[in-house]
């Protein structure tokens, strides 16, 4: 029994120690652990600039906007809120000129869509505040872009140089923009699905080039856009809902002088939220995704994508967090995204690629210790009811011979009994070894540690039972008259089979 | 007074018989068994017919000129003839040969659970019964869990582990299986462990395997008989919802399951396809049954 407790604490301390390692991991190497800004009710994606020295980020709560300044590291300086008259808050842009900052966002009515322009100062205080009715669609390009689409017109505002340009298009949809090296770069949809592209600079806009057309469907609608750029090619992913299932996905990869273009279907990417990885002339994308986190848990995460040859490639997991993640938004090396863990209400959290947040945020925290000692506590009672399933692939087999055997046990003498009692667990034994490396080593091995090789496994199911036996066999030879072999090794059995378990089930569970 | 034999008088019975020997044939239990399963017609036709069938499934597919997984787009949905005696089905094969495998298929895995079950069950119902108390609190209250679990789920469980197919099937039946095998033997055994005879044993110092095997399951005998040839048409059943259903044995293996799932869509169009292969499943499971039935009255010493 002594022995049995002795067991289940090394197990435990050694599964407990792989969660801590696995859950003070940071997502990748590439981004450091989050830091928890607030907590709000987001409904639409939250956006952020660099502002001098610090960061801005706009989000929604419930009807209001607000506008908070971190420094690098996240630390709130200054919380500014603006309240609107009505509750639906969508298509959120903050820009700034580099002095005052710009806030824009629609409100959709029951029947119809008013858009707000706010201005602030460098105090966060709103010095002009706006509405237009005829404003379908918002984005922003970069920290100084506001793009609109109006009636029949696109309306481009350049906060820097505080510059407007207008482009006269009949019914244009799915504003999408990037930041190039020297130069912004919008797409927009026409009325006959074709996709046109313009450049932004310091000189004005230029003409529209036809840039490729999108295929659509009767039961397909279209409901977002993402653009980014390399030095010679666009590339555009647009959200398309089929039969009002959303998370569909197409790339659009087009010449950005307009002499080419070819679509691909992305059939793995379900992402519902896409945005641009706001790195100049580098094609890069986040998304939510699911993610395998440990290759077990799925878990909705953001991820950092990369355009290799025309494919999409994973590259960088941006966030690790067990709630679900939607709503990336990004500038430079750092990042928001938001975690929704009650009904209408997020968590907004702060990451970065910089070396000094990295230092400050990706040191040990409690909660994942908590939350280690958590999964391992549960990987522990599954272990133990896995029996009915996993275990009982050797126990049942071992059962029905050694019930066999039992029928003419009362016939054998003392020293034949003790042999047929170790024969018996014998074949328990290789069944057990042989389901142990068929299901954990090879059918799931990529749950299983690298470090942890086949004969390791096979040695600690070998201790583990040798321990199981001894005591059983001395249990068993203590009273060979009142025992019967099947219940004796039956009991023995189902003790070495859990133990067995919490070894290799935690990996699978 | 003296008290002797000629004072009293015996009423109903002829005096001067009294002391016959009673005209009572002396035979074997098993004679006994033998005597009421042949006098039992029901139990003689349902061998027979089970016998053909058993017959026919083992000899039909090495006589047949056809495989059971061979097509010929030349012959799809062919109406039963001398070629075809079941026809054939929409891809040109041939029903009989395929429903011949499938009944092998079937059997095999029900008299392969059967077994596993029995075993088991009979071992640790005559545990719980031997040593009582906690034991058979125990081994009862996991066998109320197990039993509990649909076989559904479990199989979608083994699933994880195991490829879908026969061996996943078996083992999702035998671990479910054992239990309702205990709960009858346990039932059966508790009015034996009663007995003076066992008293009587433990008295004399018999170990607790011989007790078990000489004086308990002895007497259970007729029970796990019984118990066996009813479990393997319940087995049958089982596996051919779960192959129905698509959980069970897979394509291109056969099993009844699976042959109704592959000719029910049939039914309107070409219902031989789908009325020739339920008729060998009928026949086949109404004769396990109603043997099983037959077996228990012929091995009860209490019926005569």
């Amino acid at each position: 029994m002594v022995i049995c407790i002795l067991i289940v604490i090394i197990l435990f301390s050694f599964h407990t120690y792989i969660n801590i390692n696995n859950r003070i991991k940071p997502p990748s190497d590439k981004w450091s652990k989050e830091v928890l800004l607030t907590e709000s009710n987001i409904t639409t994606p939250p956006k952020i600039i660099k502002y001098k020295n610090n960061y801005l980020m706009a989000y929604n709560n419930g009807s209001n906007v607000e506008i908070r300044e971190t420094n690098d590291l996240g630390v709130t300086k200054k919380v500014t809120e603006i309240k609107s008259q009505y509750k639906n808050i969508n298509n959120l842009c903050l820009i700034t000129d580099g002095d005052n900052v710009y806030v824009s966002w629609l409100n959709y009515t029951s029947n119809s869509v008013k858009a707000f322009f706010v201005k602030l100062n460098n105090q966060l205080n709103i010095i002009d505040k706006s509405e237009n009715d005829s404003v379908k669609e918002i984005i922003q390009i970069g920290s100084s872009y506001f793009a609109w689409i109006g009636d029949n017109v696109i309306n481009i505002y350049d906060a820097y140089l505080n510059k407007n340009y207008k482009l006269n298009v009949r019914e244009p949809s799915m504003l999408a923009g990037t930041m190039a090296k020297d130069k912004a770069v919008l797409t927009y949809v026409d009325l006959n699905n074709k996709v046109y592209c313009l450049n932004i600079n310091s000189n004005g806009i230029t003409k529209p080039v036809k840039a490729a057309a999108i295929e659509g469907m009767s039961r397909i609608s279209f409901y977002s856009a993402a653009l980014v750029t390399d030095e010679k090619s666009g590339y555009l992913i647009i959200g398309y809902s089929y039969e009002n299932i959303q998370g569909n996905n197409r790339m659009v990869k087009f010449n950005l002088d307009g002499s080419g273009y070819s679509t691909k279907e992305l059939r793995q990417f379900t992402a519902l939220n896409t945005v641009p990885g706001e790195i100049p002339d580098k094609p890069v994308f986040m998304s939510n995704v699911q993610t395998l986190f440990r290759n077990k848990y799925l878990h909705e995460d953001i991820m950092e994508y990369m355009i290799k040859d025309s494919q999409l490639v994973e590259s960088n997991l941006v966030s690790r967090t067990n709630e679900a993640t939607i709503y990336p938004a990004v500038c430079g090396d750092t990042a928001l995204f938001c975690d929704s863990y009650q009904p209408d209400r997020y968590k907004l959290y702060m990451t970065s690629t910089r070396e000094n947040f990295k230092k400050e945020y990706n040191g040990i925290k409690k909660g994942e210790i908590i939350q280690a000692l958590n999964d391992t506590f549960q990987s522990f009672v599954y272990s133990v009811f896995d029996i009915i399933v996993y275990g009982s692939l050797w126990i049942l087999p071992t059962i029905c011979i050694v019930s066999i055997i039992s029928l003419f046990e009362f016939r054998l003498k003392l020293n034949k009994r003790k042999i047929i009692y170790i024969i018996g667990y014998l074949i328990a034994v290789l069944i057990k070894i042989f389901v142990v490396y068929a299901i954990s080593f090879r059918k799931y091995f990529y749950v299983i540690p690298k470090w942890f090789k086949p004969i390791e496994g096979i040695i600690i199911a070998l201790i583990i039972s040798t321990l199981c036996i001894s005591y059983g066999f001395k249990k068993y030879t203590d009273d060979t008259s009142s025992n019967v072999l099947v219940f004796s090794l039956s009991k023995i059995l189902i003790i070495d089979t859990i133990l067995t378990q919490m070894v290799f089930i935690p990996f699978m569970i | 007074m003296k008290l002797d034999k000629d004072k009293f008088k015996i009423e109903g019975i002829d005096i001067n018989h009294v002391d016959d020997p009673i005209d009572i044939p002396n035979i074997s239990y098993t004679d006994s068994v033998i005597i009421k399963l042949k006098s039992n017609k029901a139990a003689i036709c349902v061998l027979i017919i089970f016998i053909v069938v058993l017959a026919v499934v083992y000899i039909g597919p090495k006589v047949s000129r056809y495989g059971y997984n061979t097509t010929n787009v030349m012959l799809r949905n062919t109406a039963p003839s001398k070629l075809h005696i079941f026809g054939t089905d929409e891809y040109g094969r041939d029903i009989f040969t395929r429903v011949c495998v499938a009944v092998k298929v079937s059997l095999l895995i029900g008299i392969i659970v059967a077994t596993f079950n029995v075993i088991i069950g009979t071992t640790y119902g005559a545990i719980c019964v031997y040593y009582g108390g906690l034991v058979d609190d125990i081994i009862m209250r996991i066998v109320e869990i197990v039993a509990n679990i649909p076989s559904l789920l479990l199989i979608v469980l083994l699933s994880l582990f195991l490829q879908p197919g026969i061996i996943t099937i078996i083992a999702s039946m035998c671990i479910i299986g054992w239990c309702n095998v205990t709960r009858i033997i346990r039932g059966q055994l508790l009015p034996i462990k009663e007995q003076e005879y066992i008293l009587a044993s433990e008295a004399l110092g018999a170990e607790a395997s011989r007790i078990i095997v000489k004086h308990m399951l002895i007497n259970a005998i007729p029970t796990i008989i019984v118990t066996f040839s009813l479990e393997i048409p319940n087995v049958i059943l089982n596996e051919s919802i779960l192959s129905y259903i698509g959980m069970g044995v897979q394509p291109p293996n056969l099993s009844i399951g699976t042959i109704a799932r592959d000719y029910i869509g049939m039914s309107m169009f070409h219902p031989y396809q789908m009325i020739l292969p339920s008729l060998v499943i009928i026949i086949l499971l109404i004769s396990l049954n109603v043997l099983g039935d037959c077996l228990r009255d012929a091995l009860d010493p209490r019926i005569l």
